[in-house]
């Protein structure tokens, strides 16, 4: 699709996601540059880029994929080392952790898909994916056992600061980003494509759909913004090690993804912004005095969510819209694969 | 289906994003301002900023030259779930010990006109964003004057970074030796680090048999591979090569190895002297079980890294098959010190169970700070809490059986910090496992053995073949 035709076509939800952003943008000066509630902010809204990233491969294209922190923590930790070891600026680091995180994607998505790899098998092979890496950079050879670190130094050019506002707002700015790419693959021809197979992948493919190129693309794209993303997850981290490649916290963005409501830009982000800054309130207010109920708490919610909405956050919109125009007849859209 | 998924996308798009996030933001801000709002003391005290060092306590008047405090907040963060709780849990337990001990039994801080300790606890999660998010949550919420954390290293180093940038004294529990590498300022730390427990399950083994007279020719140096492990497998390692020991295998392998015939092979087939082992938990089960049963009969088998063989339920699991193992601790239950049997059997009658690595560590790391607040109204009477003061008063520290309580909690009986934090003192206990009155138990036989115990060394079963 031509950009200009791209942005005619989206021009409100350019619009919204710009004064979003803005907005989002404006609230350090609120907040008085408290730097918890910065932290906060940063996390909730890194974990929004890695939920509307999933929603290209988890959204559009259907595919429940469990790996996201195998595409995040290669692409991080191969800019930090490049940061750590030659010095390169992980400005150029993360477009080659990107690149590599692509490369890795490509080379395990072909066969994949190739081989008609997917639903339960397809969400198997991706959380092993996560499993044999971390087993992988545990060994002497690669990271081994020891904890690394960013050098010490801050600045623009190591993408690294003291204080939380630049990061927060670099994210912000990614966010704007991948909320673009998402828009761009909504409205155009691939994100039709995408959503056809989704719905019905035979079906897609009969209709001369060339199903696992599309497929192919949209985790390729997936992962090279999660593996650019990972050099910012590891700065918020501290260090980097063979743990980066945490099975958990890949499921977790699974699932803010589901519970966003598949294929749904604004559901992710509200998802992944609510449910992060839930997940941390619960832990700093009562994590430590019942410790453990603030993942049970978490848990509970998850699965009222589910139970009572399975189309996600972003069915409620509809669903009370549903309600105000024709009575209270259930909608049940969403496609969950 | 499609269809409507794009009209609920149109429609919920710009709205619903917007609403809910000011919504939450909004709540979040509240919540915060409520939070900070409700325990704010006097009218003197403001709500300050990270950037300011300056610690925020109770303050009665201002003008005055000495300050009243009253509370000294110490933040402890831990690994209170996740697959680390069980050490997050018990150091958690031990701080609430002292704290209680020191503010009830022992009238507070003296020299701060009997001030009393508030321990605020936040859980850090298995993850180091976790942490950070909890520390950050700690200093920006409660300003706490110290923070003692977070046992994992990936945990420590994240809590770290917050507490270095807001100058806030970190005492820290993670045994891993790069935490105190890094030029961070305000970090101390008490507790034996990793390769300290490698070098003294040697030390003891080159100890004993100068003390028998045998000649340790070979070792053979077994750890699981998490960081902690592999630092005490190297520092052995180090120590080994140091004292002219041949070292016929370093092996590593994974905490939850579930097979370890490769590696009994290893040992049956190089005969070492000593074989050096760093295990976690189920693993010092599954090797000892094999000895054992393959009828391998060495000189001796040391176990270092403050876990393993000689813990209760290691010996409820092996039974016979660990008897005379050792392990390297970095406490001391047994300490035949009036403070040491006091706390361990406070602590026995509150949690049913004696303290154990977390715990103990805690133990004598809030003593630690106990004698440095003490000091700190000595001092530097006019602002004790001052980051860089307490900085100095730490360093200036020199605390042993005489003078302290940590230093009759500590292994080595003598504290006294680096400039990198960490202390020059540091050492471990060795405790081993013997059967006493039919009974298997540990007791501690270095570097002092606890009243009526020898150590057994070599093994019994050992002939010196050669």
């Amino acid at each position: 699709m031509a950009l200009s035709e791209w942005v005619r076509e989206s021009r409100k939800y350019i619009l919204g996601t710009i004064i979003l952003v803005l907005v989002l943008a404006f609230i350090p000066f609120i907040i008085g540059f408290d730097q918890y509630l910065l932290l906060i902010l940063s996390t909730a809204a890194i974990f929004a880029v890695f939920v509307v990233a999933w929603n290209i491969i988890g959204g559009y294209a259907g595919q429940l994929d469990l790996g996201a922190f195998a595409y995040i923590a290669l692409g991080g930790i191969v800019a930090a080392q490049l940061l750590v070891v030659y010095n390169i600026t992980p400005w150029i680091g993360m477009f080659v952790g990107a690149g590599v995180s692509a490369v890795l994607a490509a080379a395990i998505g072909y066969p994949t898909f190739r081989f008609g790899i997917k639903e339960v098998w397809y969400a198997l092979l991706t959380a092993a994916l996560v499993v044999i890496l971390n087993n992988i950079f545990h060994l002497p050879e690669v990271l081994g056992s020891l904890d690394h670190y960013l050098p010490p130094a801050n600045g623009w050019y190591y993408l690294k600061f003291p204080v939380y506002e630049n990061i927060y707002w670099f994210i912000l700015a990614m966010l704007a980003i991948v909320v673009f790419i998402n828009l761009w693959v909504s409205k155009s021809k691939v994100g039709y494509y995408l959503r056809a197979i989704r719905e019905d992948e035979l079906a897609a493919e009969a209709l001369g759909i060339d199903v696992r190129k599309y497929k192919l693309e949209a985790l390729v794209l997936y992962a090279a913004i999660l593996g650019f993303m990972g050099y910012v997850y590891i700065v918020i981290a501290g260090t980097y090690s063979y743990h980066t490649f945490d099975s958990p916290h890949s499921i977790a963005i699974a699932i803010m993804g589901i519970i966003g409501g598949l294929g749904s830009i604004a559901g992710a982000l509200t998802s992944a912004i609510t449910l992060k800054v839930v997940e941390e309130y619960l832990r700093a207010s009562i994590g430590a005095t019942i410790p453990g109920i603030h993942l049970l708490i978490y848990g509970l919610l998850l699965i009222i969510i589910g139970i009572f909405k399975p189309d996600g956050l972003a069915g409620i919109y509809e669903s009370l819209k549903k309600r105000r125009t024709s009575g209270r007849k259930k909608i049940s859209g969403g496609g969950n694969p | 289906m499609t269809r409507k998924f794009r009209k609920a996308l149109s429609k919920a798009a710009t709205v619903s994003i917007i609403v809910i996030i000011i919504i939450a933001v909004a709540a979040g801000i509240a919540y915060y301002y409520y939070q900070s709002a409700a325990p704010a003391p006097t009218a003197t005290t403001t709500t300050s900023t990270i950037s300011s060092p300056s610690p925020t306590q109770t303050t009665t008047s201002t003008a005055a030259t000495k300050p009243k405090i009253s509370v000294i907040k110490i933040g402890l963060i831990e690994p209170l779930t996740g697959s680390h709780a069980v050490f997050g849990q018990e150091a958690k337990e031990a701080a609430e010990l002292a704290v209680d001990v020191i503010n009830n039994e022992l009238g507070g801080i003296k020299s701060l006109g009997g001030a009393k300790l508030q321990l605020i606890v936040q859980d850090s999660g298995e993850s180091p964003d976790n942490a950070r998010l909890a520390a950050e949550k700690l200093i920006s919420q409660y300003h706490p004057n110290i923070v003692i954390g977070a046992y994992i290293s990936r945990l420590t180093a994240a809590v770290a970074e917050v507490t270095e940038r807001s100058h806030t004294i970190l005492f820290m529990d993670g045994l891993v030796d790069d935490l105190t590498q890094h030029g961070w300022k305000y970090v101390f730390r008490a507790a034996p680090k990793a390769s300290a427990h490698g070098k003294s399950a040697v030390d003891f083994i080159i100890d004993m048999a100068k003390k028998k007279g045998i000649k340790v020719k070979t070792a053979i140096v077994l750890n699981e591979d998490s960081v902690f492990g592999t630092y005490v497998g190297n520092g052995a390692t180090l120590e080994l090569v140091k004292n002219g020991i041949k070292v016929l295998d370093h092996i590593t392998y994974p905490y939850d190895i579930s097979d370890v015939s490769s590696i009994i092979n290893k040992i049956k087939s190089e005969k070492p002297d000593v074989v050096i082992s760093v295990p976690y938990f189920h693993d010092a089960v599954l090797i000892a079980k094999a000895i054992k049963s393959q009828g391998i009969h060495l000189m001796f088998i040391a176990g270092a890294g403050g876990c393993g063989y000689t813990d209760p339920d290691s010996i409820k699991a092996a039974g016979d098959a660990v008897l005379y193992y050792t392990q390297t601790y970095s406490f001391n239950p047994f300490r035949p010190t009036k403070w040491d049997q006091k706390l361990v059997s406070m602590f026995k009658e509150k949690y049913g169970k004696i303290p154990t690595e977390a715990g103990g560590i805690i133990l004598y790391t809030m003593f630690t700070i106990y004698a440095g607040l003490e000091k700190a109204g000595q001092m530097y009477p006019n602002d004790p809490l001052n980051p860089d003061n307490l900085r100095n008063v730490f360093l200036s520290l020199d605390l042993t059986d005489n003078n302290s309580i940590a230093g009759q909690l500590y292994p080595t009986g003598h504290i006294k910090f680096l400039p990198n934090g960490d202390n020059e003192y540091a050492g471990t206990a060795i405790l081993q496992v013997q059967r006493i009155n039919g009974t298997l138990q540990p007791v501690l036989v270095w570097p002092e053995p606890q009243p009526g115990v020898q150590p057994v060394f070599p093994r019994p079963d050992w002939t010196p073949s050669g």
